[in-house]
């Protein structure tokens, strides 16, 4: 990270930031950490390290018990037109049609219909999927449904991309592809994007850096800096430096299990 | 297409069975028509009573549906004003279920009483039998929207007006649904309970609960059975019609109406 980008205002900044419900279970502790503008961070974490109420904390959907998130200078709440979230399951309306599917948040602003129109069109070209705008989300197949649920995420032209393991139902290739697609977008639009993942390959091709947690509460274990060429995709995942960075990852992951 | 004519030839197969049965009770007892009369008779008075009939059965038809409709407008208004409070859902909810328990045919009276005589009344009965089971399924499935899809709404920066009619009103359809073909069915018998205690609401001409009445104290069993054939008819033609609302309006999005044959 330069410094001139350390010298401006982060897009996510995580300060001691601790998560407790109400009956007294402590799910986060201290979380420390900043993300700048065209990051990819993955969060990365044994199941139950609290991976997911982070990313909810930091979209102002839960709340935050201590410390502080900040969310380019404003309260998470405050930020929310400048963030899109990504769910595991991709939270279509099975009402809709795709193309209304991927209209709703302009919608929601209350777009014109000629913007919507051409947005719309937009997204469905930017993900591929022209051909089944006047599809149910029932005729789709997983893949399909998650680039319906990413271009929903992208028509309100957000900064910050929270994604909460969006490609974990998928087959491996079509997930690779996903990956592909999404590392491809980013660096054109120089989106910000936090990551949560149980695959350490899958954040070591992603990311340029990886918080690892440890559970019980979640805490931060680590933050691995991913040294990584991603000038040719192609190559990344039949590289020597990929393998030895998922080896280096796993190693701090299997740590965090033992924490 | 071959699985429902399947059905149908079954249904007709037991309708069969079920006329031979009754033709077989009457020969072999002897059991004199003002009784049980032979299903020759019962199809003879079906027919030479057709208009009397169908007039009764119309009358019937449009207090039931009167009902049903009111019902559906007030409850989806109330499931509304339930999904958007959760407060006043937990102080009146407890009514909805009241309103449910409380035998109709002991507050029929009482509904004729102050709302006087007519079809009006009638309507009102049919309205109050049928509220219940639209107000509990539509609130239910407008109070069970999956998290994500409220966090969706929340993250969209959608207002109150915006997640209750374009989030949970279409996730309540089903439900809603569920809620109608079960009012559906019951309307009718709302109304003809209405009927029994209401008279005759036209000059001359009631519907099928005062033609029931007056078939019984005439001792004109043949016209009693055509007139509870009439009601059944009746009752089924709400039921499927609002089966066929509900395919319509789901069969795109929703498996429930998607696959009738596994009904």
């Amino acid at each position: 990270m330069t410094a001139t980008l350390h010298s401006i205002v982060p897009e996510i900044a995580c300060t001691r930031a601790s998560k407790q419900y109400r009956q007294g279970i402590e799910v986060l502790r201290d979380i420390n950490f900043m993300l700048y503008k065209g990051e990819i961070l993955s969060i990365l974490g044994p199941s139950g390290c609290g991976k997911s109420t982070l990313l909810k904390m930091i979209a102002g959907l839960t709340s935050v018990s201590s410390g502080e998130i900040m969310v380019n200078g404003m309260t998470p709440a405050n930020a929310r037109e400048l963030v899109s979230f990504i769910f595991q399951d991709a939270t279509l309306l099975p009402w809709r049609t795709v193309r209304r599917n991927i209209d709703l948040g302009l919608e929601m602003e209350g777009a014109t219909s000629e913007r919507r129109d051409s947005k719309t069109e937009e997204m469905l070209k930017l993900v591929g999927l022209t051909e089944v705008a006047s599809a149910y989300p029932r005729e789709l197949s997983g893949g399909m449904k998650m680039r319906v649920s990413i271009a929903r995420a992208l028509a309100t032209r957000p900064r910050i991309l929270l994604m909460d393991e969006p490609f974990a139902a998928l087959d491996e290739i079509t997930r690779d592809r996903m990956n592909d697609e999404l590392l491809r977008m980013q660096k054109q639009h120089q989106w910000t994007i936090a990551f949560v993942t149980h695959s350490v390959a899958e954040a070591v091709f992603l990311s340029s850096r990886i918080l690892v947690l440890a559970p019980n509460p979640g805490r931060v274990l680590k933050m691995v800096n991913v040294e990584l060429d991603r000038e040719n995709l192609t190559d990344v995942r039949s590289s020597d430096a990929f393998e030895r960075e998922i080896s280096r990852v796993s190693r701090i992951l299997r740590g965090a299990h033992l924490a | 297409m071959r699985r429902h004519l399947h059905t149908a030839l079954n249904a007709l197969g037991v309708f069969a069975l079920l006329v031979a049965l009754w033709q077989a009770i009457i020969w072999s007892f002897g059991v004199p028509s003002f009784m049980l009369p032979s299903p020759a008779q019962v199809a003879i008075t079906l027919v030479t009573r057709f208009a009397p009939l169908t007039q009764s059965l119309l009358i019937t038809a449009e207090e039931a549906g009167g009902g049903l409709l009111l019902s559906i407008l007030i409850g989806v208004a109330v499931s509304l004003v339930f999904a958007q409070s959760p407060w006043l859902r937990r102080m009146l909810y407890p009514y909805t279920i009241l309103l449910q328990t409380v035998p109709i045919i002991a507050v029929a009276p009482l509904i004729l009483m102050w709302a006087g005589s007519g079809e009006w009344p009638v309507t009102l009965i049919a309205f109050i039998i049928c509220l219940a089971p639209i107000i509990a399924n539509t609130t239910q499935g407008m109070i069970s929207v999956e998290e994500n899809l409220q966090h969706l709404f929340l993250m969209h920066k959608a207002t109150p007006a915006q997640t209750l009619f374009k989030l949970r009103l279409p996730h309540a359809m089903p439900s809603l649904f569920v809620g109608i073909r079960i009012a559906a069915g019951i309307s009718v018998i709302g109304a003809i309970t209405g009927e029994l205690f209401a008279g005759s609401s036209r000059v001359g001409q009631g519907g099928l609960g005062y033609s029931i009445l007056y078939a019984n104290a005439q001792l004109q069993t043949a016209y009693l059975f055509a007139l509870v054939i009439a009601a059944s008819v009746l009752g089924f033609a709400f039921f499927f019609l609002a089966m066929f609302l509900e395919w319509y309006f789901l069969h795109n999005w929703h498996q429930s109406a998607r696959a009738p044959e596994t009904i």
